[in-house]
């Protein structure tokens, strides 16, 4: 019996959204469309940033709240404050929410979603890249990725989205069972600190990218970073950096 | 007749039985084996050849002669034994009547009595097994091919039988033989001399005995080893490890090696003389035991001492020995590697404590002083170490560490390659004292063994193009067949690539004169007004290493029509191509008519351009020159002191330049054009500055080229491969490489491969 329970459950998880949608009552284009006309810009066919003030307004959601970040994907958005039609009707659909009380309920869902899903933590987060970058730019200027990253890693690393994976230890020395420490929430202040002192204008994708992957996996003291492993030199430095940075926390310690 | 019948006389007839033809053949065997020396007439040894056939072919009438129908065996094999089990017989009776001399006999008399024995003995017993050929043949056969153990062709029962009755017998008292030979051995080995002869006589005796069962023909040593060999060994071990000790608690290392030399030197000859050359290969690796190994910690200890003083031979003497046993030369080889680095970072302390100014290091005493480093060690190399590899790799990784680190770079490993270019630089000069091409050859080969041990050689190739430019411009190389060599000696070094714009350099320069004299030609056909001689060189921007002016100038009156007609020439020559006019790099010459004597002044464009204002004025301000030539204030300065200086103007108020008009001077060509010392200091960060430059777009290429063969790579693998590229041009560091990936990823030549952190793909 035990066993049928369990199986049900991860059936449960790793089923795909898709099974459940029929679940989820079907919203009403015509609805969206009217919401959409609301936000509009008058001489536009988008929504712009007058709009997404009042649709935050209306949602009671900080427009720096991170979860706009999630449902900035869900809805396709090209940039900041910039909603297609398409992608405006297609997203709530697909969340199967067309009013205003049934989007707050999604925004709580997203929101929880988004702090404890590590997957769904890295298409948000990849997302957001394209999505902050100006048009026409490669990289992404530091002041903005440091204001994603702000609102991102916090709200990752406290619902475990963030959590520290142990990478495939090659030793079999790497003691079974006892729990590595990972990143710690400080060390995004001297990431913070460090983009800024070394004045590094522009973050790359691959930076961005990767970053996350160095935040999962680096152990607390910074030991097991391989300088010459594939990391862009950015975090190269920072480790050095941060080196530094641990001897200094350690010695208030003691 | 009567002769012959007399000596048949006694010959027992076919069929006689076993007691009297054995009475006959015993009588003859024991003649042979006795008194030889009296001879043996042909007919008795036929006749006994006879008796013994006869006997052996005689089965039918005689023993068991009703059992014939038994494997139809013919008569030897049956009457055989008889005569076999007689002749042992015999020897044993013999070989006992000799063995009891032996019993009071010790030491060279034994061995004497032995060896002569010995060779009496197996004379006679060689006679006696062709006696016994037909029983050799058919019953010794015939029973050995059943498998009978103990039988032999009487040669070897002889042998056999020598071994058991005799040899053994001595042997068994306390090896009385093999120690008589062990004595005299010591004995030579003490300095005296000794009778090699009977000494080998009686060693062969003993491979001689060995036997091997199973087939008597093929040369067993088990006797020798057992009896004497391995006794030999012990005995030598015991000797020179007891000699070697003694004479090192009196002796120097130096004098250690020359008698441990000669010792294995004698141990060569000994087994030469007198030895199975079996013997060889455990003697001399014993001897190397305990002469060289058990010694080699002290030979160690002393080979510094031996390089600080140049001792050649003893070092020579020294590698010989240890290169006998396996990993002796291993501690050599590093101990040489810390000399030779040592060597060359005191050299090059020792020149610049001469030089107060650290900076200013002249490049050839800084070149010669390496060189003659690497010179006296290869010299070691080759003549102490016979130039083996291992040595020689000590010796270029020493080099490589010393050439590009020592007291004159600091921590630049940029300023070698720069002296080293530099020095390079004053050997093809015109000026330089090398007059003869072979001494110049001969340093330019010199310049190259230090350039193998660069590792910036980017460096080297930047100040060496920078400086190749300026002897071109300049008009002052010393050949071109000198710089022709040059650059081929770079080419054989570092490939087509390195030197690919040393040689566009000179393709410029022959066309610019070709474009010079064509240029004239033409002038002279169109106009007839051109007093000025002028010469031009079009050089071509990615090859030369030129800066164009930075500051504004006006063309002078004088030559712009030169300078128009010119461009026109040129533009209707090779349309669509620009033409920069690098003022700073070019020279004049003016002819003064305002003084009694006409000189000639070589100028620079600026002096030229500051001068000819003064056909139309005696005395300028600093200003008035300013925009006359807009030249800015800065340099003009400069200029202008240069001029002051060489009493051409003279300045005795604040920015007030008048021209001399008493200017004398004994020369009449007068060189004005030296170069501003700004520029000079100038070049040396100008150059790494291209360099630094020239090494991102290198790392970068190389990446590329990489990625595009191999389409994906790891990370790891790829910059090993970068480092193996690159490194003959410089070593590029870790995180450049990674600054290049980064780049590239960006720009997105490259990318990572979806779902790993450490793969990139090549992005076509």
């Amino acid at each position: 019996k035990y066993k049928k329970v369990e199986i049900a459950v991860d059936a449960f998880y790793n089923e795909p959204v898709q099974p459940r949608q029929s679940s989820i009552p079907s919203a009403s284009t015509s609805k969206l469309n009217d919401l959409f006309n609301k936000y509009k810009d008058s001489d536009g066919d988008d929504i712009t940033i007058s709009g997404t003030m009042q649709f935050c307004q209306d949602l009671s959601v900080d427009p720096e709240d991170v979860v706009l970040l999630a449902v900035a994907m869900e809805l396709k958005s090209p940039r900041m404050c910039e909603w297609t039609r398409k992608g405006w009707v297609d997203g709530w659909k697909a969340l199967g929410v067309d009013t205003i009380p049934s989007m707050k309920g999604a925004l709580l869902r997203l929101r929880d979603k988004l702090g404890s899903d590590p997957e769904y933590f890295q298409k948000v987060y990849n997302y957001t890249f394209e999505f902050a970058r100006l048009p026409g730019q490669r990289s992404l200027s530091s002041d903005m990725a440091l204001g994603f990253w702000a609102i991102l890693l916090p709200h990752g690393l406290q619902g475990g989205a963030l959590a520290h994976i142990n990478p495939r230890s090659d030793d079999d020395d790497a003691m079974i069972g006892v729990e590595e420490e990972g990143w710690r929430e400080e060390y995004s202040d001297w990431w913070s600190e460090f983009i800024t002192e070394r004045n590094i204008k522009g973050v790359s994708k691959d930076t961005w990218q990767m970053f996350l992957e160095f935040v999962r996996t680096i152990d607390a003291k910074f030991e097991k970073y391989d300088p010459t492993a594939a990391w862009p030199s950015t975090i190269d430095e920072f480790v050095e950096y941060a080196k530094g940075g641990t001897v200094r926390f350690s010695s208030h310690l003691s | 007749m009567t002769t012959a019948a007399s000596s048949t006389f006694n010959m027992p007839p076919p069929g006689a039985d076993l007691a009297t033809t054995w009475a006959y053949l015993e009588e003859g065997v024991d003649h042979i084996m006795t008194k030889l020396q009296t001879g043996v007439s042909y007919s008795k040894y036929m006749s006994l050849y006879t008796v013994a056939y006869n006997y052996c072919t005689s089965s039918k009438m005689h023993g068991q002669g009703d059992q014939v129908g038994l494997g139809q065996r013919t008569g030897a094999n049956l009457m055989g034994a008889d005569l076999y089990n007689n002749l042992i017989k015999y020897f044993v009776n013999h070989l006992r009547q000799l063995r009891e001399v032996t019993d009071t006999l010790q030491d060279e008399a034994l061995l004497t009595y032995y060896a002569q024995e010995w060779d009496r003995y197996t004379t006679g017993a060689n006679y006696i097994n062709r006696l016994f050929t037909y029983l050799n043949r058919h019953w010794v056969k015939r029973e050995r091919d059943e498998g009978r153990k103990g039988v032999y062709p009487v040669y070897t029962l002889a042998l056999v039988q020598w071994r058991q009755n005799f040899f053994t017998h001595i042997q068994n008292k306390n090896q009385k033989l093999a120690g008589a030979i062990l004595r005299l051995i010591e004995r030579q080995r003490n300095g005296e001399t000794i009778d090699q002869g009977l000494v080998k006589k009686v060693v062969d005796s003993l491979v001689s005995l060995g036997l091997d069962e199973s087939d008597i023909l093929k040369v067993s040593h088990e006797v020798y080893k057992e009896h004497f060999e391995q006794p030999f060994l012990d005995a030598t071990e015991k000797y020179y490890r007891k000699e070697s000790e003694t004479f090192l608690a009196e002796n120097s290392i130096p004098d250690y090696l020359k008698r441990a030399e000669e010792r294995l030197r004698e141990e060569e000859d000994r087994v030469e003389r007198y030895l199975n050359t079996n013997t060889r290969k455990g003697l001399i690796s014993k001897c190397e035991h305990v002469l060289i190994r058990e010694h080699a910690e002290r030979m160690w200890e002393s080979f510094q001492e031996l390089l600080d003083y140049d001792k050649d031979e003893d070092l020579q003497r020294m590698y010989a020995l240890l290169s006998r046993i396996p990993e002796g030369l291993d501690p050599l080889r590093k101990k040489f590697e810390e000399h030779v680095k040592k060597a060359g970072l005191n050299a090059v302390s020792k020149l610049i404590g001469q030089n107060d100014k650290e900076n200013d290091v002249d490049p050839k005493a800084y070149v010669d002083a390496l060189l003659e480093v690497h010179h006296k060690n290869a010299e070691t190399v080759s003549r102490s170490f016979r130039g083996e590899a291992g040595f020689v790799a000590s010796l270029d990784k020493a080099c490589r560490e010393f050439v590009n680190k020592n007291a004159a770079t600091g921590t630049s490993t940029t300023k070698s390659p720069e002296l080293l270019a530099k020095h390079a630089d004053a050997l093809l000069r015109k000026n330089n004292k090398m007059a003869e091409e072979e001494d110049l050859e001969g340093a330019l080969n010199k310049v190259m063994v230090l350039f193998k041990y660069i590792d910036d050689k980017d460096v080297f190739q930047s100040f060496y193009t920078t400086r190749l430019s300026k002897r071109l411009i300049h008009g002052v190389s010393a050949s071109d067949e000198a710089e022709a060599s040059m650059i081929s000696k770079l080419k054989e070094a570092c490939g087509f690539e390195y030197t690919n714009k040393l040689q566009r350099m000179f393709t410029d320069m022959s066309l610019s004169k070709d474009l010079t004299d064509s240029f004239k030609e033409r002038m002279q056909q169109n106009h007839d007004d051109m007093d000025i001689t002028f010469s031009i060189m079009v050089l071509g921007t990615n090859f030369w290493p030129l800066n164009a002016p930075t500051n504004e100038f006006v063309i002078p009156a004088d030559i712009l029509p030169t300078y128009q007609r010119f461009s026109q020439y040129y533009q209707t020559k090779h349309s669509g191509r620009k033409l920069t006019w690098l003022w700073n790099y070019s020279k004049n010459e003016l002819r003064t008519n305002y003084l009694n004597q006409k000189y000639i002044l070589m100028t620079s464009s600026w002096q030229m351009a500051v001068l000819l204002q003064y056909n139309d004025n005696d005395t300028l301000s600093l200003d008035e020159l300013v925009t006359a030539t807009n030249i800015s204030k800065d340099i003009l300065k400069q200029v202008l002191a240069t001029l002051v200086k060489a009493k051409i103007l003279i300045n005795e108020e604040t920015d007030q330049y008048d021209l001399n008009p008493n200017y004398k001077s004994k020369k009449i060509r007068i060189n004005l054009n030296t170069p501003i010392k700004a520029e000079q200091k100038a070049e040396a960060t100008d150059v790494l500055k291209t360099v630094d430059e020239d090494r991102k777009y290198v790392i970068q290429a190389t990446i590329v080229r990489i990625m595009k063969a191999r389409k994906t790579m790891k990370n790891q693998q790829l910059i090993q491969e970068v480092i193996a590229q690159i490194s003959q041009r410089f070593s590029p560091k870790i995180p450049d490489i990674k600054k290049a990936i980064d780049h590239l990823l960006e720009k997105e030549y490259i990318e990572r491969v979806d779902g790993t952190r450490d793969t990139f793909a090549y992005v076509a």
